[in-house]
Parts: structure tokens; sequence; C-alpha cells
């Protein structure tokens, strides 16, 4: 009796060990993976524990079955729940810790099936958890991911494979006739492939997020060619009209001369109109700002949108050319977007203040669609290509956080407001 | 009543200007009295004798004597931080230098009747928050002092220093009683033994800050997000 009770003591032991080990690896998958924690400090311990529970629940006997599968499952997406990120990556990370942690399982389960059972056991579990605690160190090296999310069908493609594994290797350990060795270098192979495909992922973030950057730099480069573009023709009415102004004014002489007032007022305005003073023309002295509001000037001009624009900002203030384009550009594009659907009230107000030294820009607009946020609170595009279309609020998020500034967007009254603070 | 300066050296937006301003009368139930200042020298020349207004509508662009000279002169000559200066341009840009005068707002020619009225309303407002009176009390004494005039409050102790723009008073006090008092004229905490004005901040960055006098005063870390959202609502247009 007294042998059995310190029997079952230890294996209690063993599995709370299983269980601290397990979260612990949880842990710094999660970290890995997930971006920052930032729900209150009550809730990750309260989930921390919670995790700790079902993995040592599933961590106790030495069995691997569905149970301890399912246990490390359910550990892991109590955690995932404290950290706040992207449903896909959530359920990415979910499934790679479950993969992991039951393949090291039943590796060991293997090695223990070639052993005396009762004197090697403890040693054993113990070396298993000390692998999981090397490859947790492991993981927790890895460069983390930066916060941009893959697109949907890049998403499936990496997370069938773990969940591919998962069956294999339940189907591995069903198989009749396989001997220990074949399953055992089974399971090593599935989990080689799985590691492969951590590998692969994140270098295919990394090629996705060069790829928007090179997006958001082709931008600026269009915007730079058409404000070029735009300056230099109406350099050239400009430059026509300087030269016709002597005859000009030889014209109106003549017709004033001649007393004739009708055509005097026809002629000028015709000038007027040829010399673009008719068209809005932004010129706060400041070549960046100008050459991105103008462009976008001249497209809501084109789509029939009235564009009010007010800069008072210092002429010879430095500004970076990049920020700035996707910052403003990025903003008017989804204004433009936006009012392109009215039926009246095409307005867009552009406000940009440099005020205590810091840079403040307030772009409203009416908006006539409903708008949707996502589960953090944040808005969401209503165009349908989603996932690339965020990308440009992401873009101004990241840039403005390098100016400790702030983006605020979303609808007042009838407005939609989105308001950049940035510390220059 | 509220005292009012435009100095532009042309005579005919000068009167537009004006009947724009009292226009706003009605509207504001306030009494405004508008002088006219043909150049700049003319308005140095009177501001040295000591005359005072609460707000000056300066031309940047003037033969003898331009905007940014008079607005440099009000701001280090006379220590005056509290005129509001609306400048008025021809041109839409600007030069670093007229910042450093720090200009409630900019109008352009040709002048706007709606921009007019909306920085004569905001003109209002800043000065109406300003001629608020704080009194506290030192000794058996109770002083009154003018909102426009206080920079920042310290506390040591049981007691609050409070900086002005022209001097320095110490009596016993709570800063938390007096956020409650001034909260509506733009005070606010930047940390917790500081409250400062935000009328009197000259720069403000995201760590730290310079109010009027040159003092630099550190945001504490909890706060500073909390001063960027006030500064972004302060400086918002509605």
């Amino acid at each position: 009796m007294g042998i059995i009770g310190s029997l079952e003591n230890m294996n209690i032991l063993i599995a709370l060990l299983g269980g601290l080990f397990g979260t612990y690896v949880i842990n710094k998958f999660a970290n890995a993976f997930l971006k920052d924690q930032r729900k209150s400090k009550e809730l990750n311990l309260l989930s921390f524990f919670v995790c700790f529970v079902i993995v040592s629940a599933g961590a106790y006997g030495e069995a691997v079955n569905v149970f301890k599968l399912l246990c490390y499952l359910a550990g892991a997406f109590v955690v995932s729940f404290s950290f706040e990120d992207e449903i896909r990556k959530r359920s990415m990370f979910v499934v790679y810790t479950s993969l992991i942690l039951v393949g090291i399982q039943l590796l060991a389960m293997i090695l223990m099936a070639g052993v005396v059972k009762s004197q090697m056991h403890y040693p054993i579990q113990i070396s298993v958890y000390t692998v999981e605690y090397i490859i947790a160190v492991m993981i927790g090296r890895m460069k983390r991911p930066d916060s941009i999310s893959l697109p949907i069908r890049y998403w499936v493609a990496v997370i069938m494979v773990p969940v591919c594994s998962l069956y294999f290797i339940t189907l591995l350990c069903r198989m009749v006739g396989l001997n220990l060795l074949e399953v055992f270098f089974g399971i090593i192979s599935i989990l080689a492939t799985d590691f492969v495909i951590i590998v692969l992922y994140e270098a295919l973030s990394e090629t996705y997020k060069k790829s928007l950057e090179q997006k958001a730099l082709q931008q600026e480069n269009i915007y730079y060619v058409e404000q070029l573009q735009y300056m230099s023709e109406s350099y050239h009415t400009i430059r026509s009209v300087k030269h016709d102004i002597k005859n000009t004014l030889n014209s109106i002489k003549g017709l004033a001369q001649n007393q004739n007032n009708e055509k005097i007022v026809q002629y000028i305005d015709s000038v007027n109109k040829s010399a673009g003073f008719n068209t809005i023309y932004i010129d706060s002295g400041n070549t960046i700002l100008d050459s991105i509001l103008n462009f976008k000037a001249q497209e809501s001009f084109e789509k029939g949108i009235s564009f009010t624009c007010k800069v008072s900002v210092p002429n010879d203030i430095e500004l970076d050319p990049f920020d700035m384009s996707v910052i403003i550009g990025n903003i008017l594009d989804n204004a433009i977007t936006a009012v392109e659907k009215l039926d009246s009230d095409k307005e867009i107000l552009v406000n940009i203040d440099c005020k205590k030294g810091n840079l403040i820009i307030n772009v409203s607009n009416k908006f006539a669609e409903a708008i949707k946020y996502d589960a953090n609170g944040r808005l969401l595009t209503s165009k349908l290509d989603r996932v690339n279309h965020g990308i440009g609020i992401n873009n101004i998020e990241k840039i403005v956080k390098k100016y400790n500034g702030k983006l605020t967007s979303g609808p007042t009254k009838d407005c939609f407001v989105s308001e950049v603070i940035m510390y220059i | 009543m509220i005292k009012i300066a435009i100095c532009d050296d042309d005579a005919i937006i000068s009167e537009q200007l004006q009947n724009m301003i009292y226009s706003m009368e009605e509207f504001l139930h306030e009494e405004f009295h508008v002088d006219i200042y043909i150049g700049g020298n003319k308005l140095y020349e009177e501001l040295k004798k000591g005359t005072e207004f609460h707000a000056i509508f300066l031309d940047i662009e003037m033969p003898d004597m331009d905007g940014i000279d008079v607005g440099r002169k009000i701001r280090e000559e006379f220590h005056d931080e509290i005129t509001q200066i609306i400048y008025i341009s021809s041109q839409s840009s600007y030069a670093m230098q007229l910042f450093k005068v720090r200009p409630m707002d900019f109008l352009i020619k040709p002048l706007d009747e709606l921009q007019v009225k909306a920085v004569v309303t905001k003109a209002y407002n800043l000065i109406k928050i300003g001629n608020q009176i704080f009194p506290f009390v030192v000794g058996r004494e109770t002083i009154r002092k003018p909102i426009s005039k206080i920079l920042y409050f310290q506390s040591r102790a049981r007691k609050v220093i409070m900086y002005t723009t022209d001097e320095t008073y110490e009596f016993y006090g709570n800063l938390g009683d007096i956020y409650e008092q001034l909260k509506a004229n733009k005070f606010f905490f930047i940390h917790k033994s500081y409250l400062v004005n935000y009328n009197h901040i000259s720069r403000l960055g995201y760590e730290a800050l310079v109010m009027t006098d040159g003092a630099q005063l550190e945001i504490s870390q909890s706060k500073r997000k909390e001063v960027r959202e006030l500064h972004a609502k302060f400086e918002r247009r509605v």
C-alpha cells in the first residue's frame, strides 16, 4: 500500500512537472509567434494557471493518447487568449505548439517501450522535459515575425502541414507491422518537416513584408513623377502666358481705346483660364507636402471631389519624404475612395498644422457606408481585398510610431476623420 | 471689451477685416475695439507706449518693419506671451521664424469671411478663458491672478509653487484641487507634481516640454500618452 501510495505521489509529481514544462514551452512559443501581451496582468496569470492545470492533467499517466493531445491544444488555446494578435496567427501557434509537444512525448514513449518500464520511466520522462525545455529556449531565440499578416492562402498552406502531421503521427503509431525504430524515425522525419516549415514561414513573412515595402516605395515614386509632370505643365502654361503678355496687353489697350468693355472682360477671362488660376494649387513652400497634396488634389479634382486644404507649416521644416507620402498618401487615398461613392457632398478637408513643434494632420470627409471594427476595436476596411488594403493603415501606424505619434481615425457626427499627431 | 489691433500696409484689407470683426459682436455677445495700424512701425511705436491688445492681426509682408519683426518684438522685447497673434499673408508659405512667435493661426489674402469668423471665435474663446481669475491665499492675503498669466504649478511637500509670467508664489494647497478648478482652462498634469498651462507651452516634446519662460519640464512616462491625446484634442479644429 505504502509503495503504491508513493508511486502515485511520484506520478502526480511527474505530471505537475510535465505541466510546468509544458506551460513554459507554450509560453516560449507564444512569445516567439505572437505579438506582445497587452491585456491585464491578472488575466495573463490566470491563463497560465489554467494552462498549467490542463497540461498537468494531460501529463498524468504515461500513455500518449488523444486526451493528451487535446490537453496541449486546450492549454495553448487558453494561453493564446492573453495575447493580442490575429486569430490566424493564434491558431497557427496553437497547432504548432501542440504538435511539437505531442511529437516529443510520442518519441519518449517509444524510447521507453524498449526499456524495463518501472525502472526507467521517471528518468526518461524527466529527460523528455529537458528536451522540451531546450527546444523552447531555441524557439524563444527565434526572431519574432513582424506584425504583418500573410494573405489567407499562404496561411492555409502553412497551417495545413502541422495538422496533417498530427494525423500522420497518430496513424504511424497505430500501424501494425512496423517496428519501433521505424515508427521512431517516422515521427522524427515528420517533426523535421514541420521545423523546416517554421523556417520557411519566417522567410515567407520576411519576403512578403519586403514586397509590401516595395509597393509603398513605388507608390511614392508615382507621386513624385506625377507631381513633377503637373508642375512642369503649369510652368509651361505660365511661360506661354508670360510670352503672350505683351501681345495681350496691346490687345487690351486697343480694345480700351475703342471703349469695348465687354470684349476686355472676355479677354481677361480667357487669359485667367489658360494660366490655370482657377485650379487649386497648394503652395505651402514645403516641397514634400506640396507634391503629395497637389498630386492628390489633382486626382480629387478629376473625380469631381472638392479638395480644401490648409497647410500652416514652416516651409523649411525637415520631413522625411517617404514617411510623409505613406501617411498622407494613404489617408487621402482612403478619403477619396470613401467620397467617390457619395452622390453629394463630395468634399475632402485637409488641415496640416505645426503646433508647439509638432505636426498635426487632419483629414475629414463625409461617408456613406457603415463602419466595421474588428475584435480589437480597430477599423476594418470595406474593400473586398481586406488584407492588402489594411496594409495602408498598418503602414501609417508603423511610421507614426517611429515619431512617438498616434493615428486616430473614426466617424464623428457626420464626418469620417483621420488625425495624425507626430513629434518631429 | 476685447481690444484688437490690425497691422497691415494695405488700408483696404485692414478696413475689410475690421468690418468682419465688428460683425461678430452680435454673434459673440461681446464688444470689440479694433484699431488699425498701417505699417509695422506704427504698431511698434504704439506698443512701446505700453498699449496692450488681446489679439493682433499681423501682416507678414510689410515694407518698413515686417510681421516677423513685430511678432518677435512682442514676444522678446515686451516679454508678452499672452497676446494672440494671427498672421495675414498673401502667400501660403511660411518661414520657420514665424513659428517661433507662436502664432494662433494664419489667414490668407484675399480674406475669406468664414475663415476670419472662425479665427475670431477661436481667439475670443482663448481670451475669455485667459481673462478668468484664479484666486489663492498667501498668508492672510487673497491674490487674484488672471489665468493667462499662470505658467505652471509645482507641488513641494504641502505647498504649491505657482510660476507666472511675472512672479513666483508659494502657498498651501493641493494640486488635485487646483486641477479641478482649472482643467477647463487647458491645465493638465505632466507629472504627479507638475500641473501646466497648455497655452504657455512653447515646445511640446513626447518626453519633455519647454515653457514660454524657458523652463524645461519632464513628462512622466505614465502621462506621455495622455498628454499626446490632450495635445491633439486642444489643436483640433471643430
